[in-house]
């Protein structure tokens, strides 16, 4: 831990994080009570509103409340590290994000027993096979979309591998554009598109699946 | 690997081979749904609307599944424990 007054600390880039989520608690300079209160109380204003936003985040990636809640404050210990690295004015939320996601790859997914990354390939061939394709959202009605409840379409969206799922969030419910969401998942934007194109075709089908179960597609 | 987009969109409406025209709609379709197309391509993607049903419920469909997931699917709330957690272990850092 250092000891001396340092302010020096721009030297941490934002790439860094990310790439080393097991920095040292000791890593963060030591400030003197003045400086670090501001440091405090600015974080306080540009990070902490976001906070719901990162819970619904985490919770939606682990589904898990206990796990949502170590993956945000896990998130908000390494912005803060980095706090020195963020400029002002620059998408915070994004930012946060990125970090959240990284955690939950790099540590949490290890952690837990979630299915590792979805196989693109076999995902690519199932959609390039022509007897699935007859079966994609044939006869998903406007009406039976929109007949059902919050609980079925979160469902429906839980069962989605999670690199789709992160994707829908982070696009329909958290509203990123695509260049964000390519920034946040470290993807082409070519990639955010047909990831976007093919989670929706899953999801989709699950829909189509509840719909089918619930008597709605009549 | 590209996905054949007309096949795939003609096997939604059963007719694969009378769709083959609407290639570039289905690519625009995904743009103008979450806000990313030009307003040329929006344009020529909107009028392209009025004269072909596929495509038409097509994009009805897709903006209702956006609209339902937006609307329908719970925010979860932080639990106030967790900012208090969070400001409590910054303090000590
Ligand atoms: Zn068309």
């Amino acid at each position: 831990m250092m000891t001396e007054d340092n302010l020096n600390n721009e030297e941490i880039r934002p790439e860094n994080e990310g790439h080393d989520p097991e920095l040292e608690k000791g890593s963060v300079p030591e400030l003197d009570p003045k400086a670090k209160a501001e440091k405090d109380a600015q974080f306080e204003k540009e990070f902490m509103p976001l906070i719901s936003s990162l819970y619904n985040f985490a919770y939606r990636l682990t589904l898990d409340e206990d796990d949502a809640n170590d993956l945000v404050q896990e998130t908000y210990l390494k912005a803060y590290r980095f706090f020195a690295s963020y400029e002002q004015g620059t998408n915070a939320k994004a930012w946060l994000f990125r970090i959240l996601k990284n955690s939950f790859i790099n540590d949490f997914r290890k952690k837990s027993k979630q299915p590792s990354k979805v196989d693109y390939q076999e995902v690519e061939s199932f959609y390039n096979s022509d007897d699935v394709d007859e079966n994609i959202t044939v006869d998903l009605r406007i009406e039976s979309i929109q007949d059902m409840i919050g609980d079925e379409v979160a469902t429906a969206l839980n069962a989605l591998a999670v690199d789709f799922r992160t994707i829908i969030i982070l696009c329909d419910l958290e509203g990123f554009t695509y260049e964000e969401m390519a920034k946040i998942l470290d993807i082409p934007i070519g990639t955010v598109r047909s990831r976007l194109h093919r989670a929706r075709n899953l999801l989709k089908e699950k829909l189509k699946e509840y719909a089918g179960t619930m008597g709605y597609n009549k | 690997m590209k996905r054949n987009f007309t096949n795939w969109m003609g096997s939604l409406f059963g007719k694969p081979k009378q769709k083959a025209t609407c290639c570039d709609c289905i690519k625009s379709l995904q743009l103008v749904v979450d806000g990313e197309a030009t307003k040329q391509q929006e344009e020529y993607f909107l009028n392209h609307l009025d004269e072909c049903m596929p495509c038409y419920n097509f994009y009805e469909v897709e903006k209702t599944v956006k609209q339902v997931l937006q609307n329908k699917i719970e925010k979860k709330s932080a639990p106030t424990h967790l900012a208090e957690n969070i400001r409590s272990r910054l303090k000590s850092m």
